[in-house]
């Protein structure tokens, strides 16, 4: 059976200052701070050994610098040898081309799926559903979960729940969920509603949003729901240790490489 | 020099990024000229086997393999799709036939509770005396991603395997001047590194 995963995600954002792309981190996807340097930071988490990279560009102009970004992925992957899933403004077909042509292996698709939803589809079709993954955002709105998407910018009523079921009948080889509302916080992973879908779905369910401390890997882990866990302050931050924290997974009796 | 094959369908800069890390020169092959002078050849491979083998025998490639790998008898190395190519038939979507580098033929991973494809780590087994695992523990984890498996008719064509929801699934084959993988080395971190290391090393 295939192991669970602990998979970095890395957010990039221009710089207000140098005008190039900086790591940055969020909180409720907002409070954006820059963090450090793509290139490095992926060399980290190959020394560390971290089982996937996730590399977003959620940069306002993530469209129109997207050659750039082909450019900066195309480095980082010439340092990782280990599964790449990228995303940022994907909406045409080239796009995701260009993308894997530049060394990923996987592509994000969000905000998207909100205007043109069969765009999954049509990627899953040409580029083969292990290539796509769906990724919704979603937060409590008067005590419902709602989808959000252009990175908390356009909120809608539709329910998590109905469009996970949705993208997996478009051919979206894996699901990304990110409680916008416990991103950064270090408080721990929203359970209840990714729960519920992972629980209804059957293509693999990775979460993400919140984790603080390596315990809030393991009670998630636990459930035996989620393919693998997401985070990006967590491990940016680096205020627990890589290793010790794949050492506490594992001495939690989970399935994770040694 | 190592060449890999080029037929537009697989993640060729991962598997270039690799052998340039460790320090080998890579050329792409697509034509005739293209492999000239490579010691060492490589069949990657991302998707599905039917757009692969059409594309692949309706070009010079056909030849260009099957010259190469059988009569030159350079080492070669096949990776996910790049294996699969090399069985006798496949069943995927259809009846297709292979490159019959090996007696062996390409069916789905037969599941129960699990879903596929199989997209993950996985600890795979093998001969401790195999030269191309060699400086790796054995059930160590590499990266899978597919739905169909190389089931081989000659079990001496085995040499590694992995379970997966309660089957025994081919994780590499070898036979003479030929090594396959139905895994990633190229993905699979410091394992996957030290395999392409010794394939760089083999001389069969």
């Amino acid at each position: 059976m295939s192991k669970l995963r602990l998979i970095p995600k890395l957010l990039l954002k221009k710089s207000n200052i140098f005008k190039n792309y900086v790591v940055v981190t969020s909180e409720k996807y907002s409070k954006y701070r820059d963090v450090g340097d793509l290139i490095s930071m992926a060399k980290i988490f190959q020394d560390q050994r971290s089982d996937e990279l996730i590399i977003l560009n959620i940069d306002d102009n993530n469209i129109t610098d997207f050659n750039h970004f082909c450019n900066l992925i195309s480095k980082a992957s010439e340092e990782i040898f280990m599964p790449l899933t990228v995303g940022g403004g994907i909406n045409q077909l080239d796009q995701i081309s260009k993308l894997l042509d530049s060394g990923a292996d996987k592509v994000s698709l969000n905000s998207i799926i909100y205007s043109d939803p069969h765009f999954i589809e049509k990627s899953s079709k040409k580029f083969g559903s292990q290539c796509i993954v769906a990724s919704i955002d979603y937060k409590l709105i008067n005590n419902k979960s709602r989808v959000v998407f252009n990175n908390g910018k356009i909120i809608t009523e539709i329910d998590p729940y109905d469009l996970a079921k949705k993208i997996v009948e478009l051919g979206a080889g894996e699901l990304i969920l990110t409680s916008i509302d416990n991103d950064g916080m270090k408080n721990g992973l929203e359970l209840d509603v990714s729960s519920k879908i992972a629980n209804s779905i059957n293509i693999p369910v990775i979460i993400s949003g919140g984790c603080g401390v390596s315990n809030h890997f393991c009670q998630a882990l636990s459930t035996n729901l989620f393919s693998g866990i997401s985070a990006g302050t967590f491990f940016v931050n680096r205020d627990q240790n890589f290793y010790e924290t794949r050492s506490h997974i594992l001495n939690a009796g989970l399935d994770i490489r040694k | 020099m190592i060449g890999v094959v080029n037929y537009g369908m697989g993640n060729i800069k991962s598997v270039y990024n690799a052998f340039y890390y460790l320090g080998e020169e890579v050329k792409i092959c697509q034509k005739k000229n293209d492999f000239n002078g490579i010691s060492k050849l490589i069949i990657p491979g991302v998707g599905a086997f039917e757009e692969a083998i059409n594309i692949i025998n309706n070009s010079d490639l056909h030849i260009l393999i099957k010259e190469y790998v059988e009569n030159k008898k350079i080492p070669t190395l096949g990776i996910c799709l790049g294996m699969q190519l090399m069985a006798k038939k496949s069943h995927e979507n259809g009846i297709y036939e292979g490159l019959n580098f090996f007696d062996a033929e390409v069916i789905k991973i037969p599941i129960k509770n699990k879903t596929i494809p199989n997209i993950g780590w996985n600890e795979i087994e093998f001969d401790r005396n195999d030269i191309l695992f060699n400086g790796i523990k054995n059930f160590s984890d590499f990266y899978f991603v597919h739905s169909y498996f190389m089931k081989c008719n000659n079990n001496n064509d085995i040499s590694s395997t992995y379970h997966y929801d309660g089957s025994i699934i081919t994780a590499s084959v070898k036979k003479e001047n030929i090594f396959a993988t139905q895994f990633h080395p190229e993905k699979s971190q410091e394992s996957g590194i030290r395999l392409l290391e010794n394939f760089i090393n083999w001389n069969p």
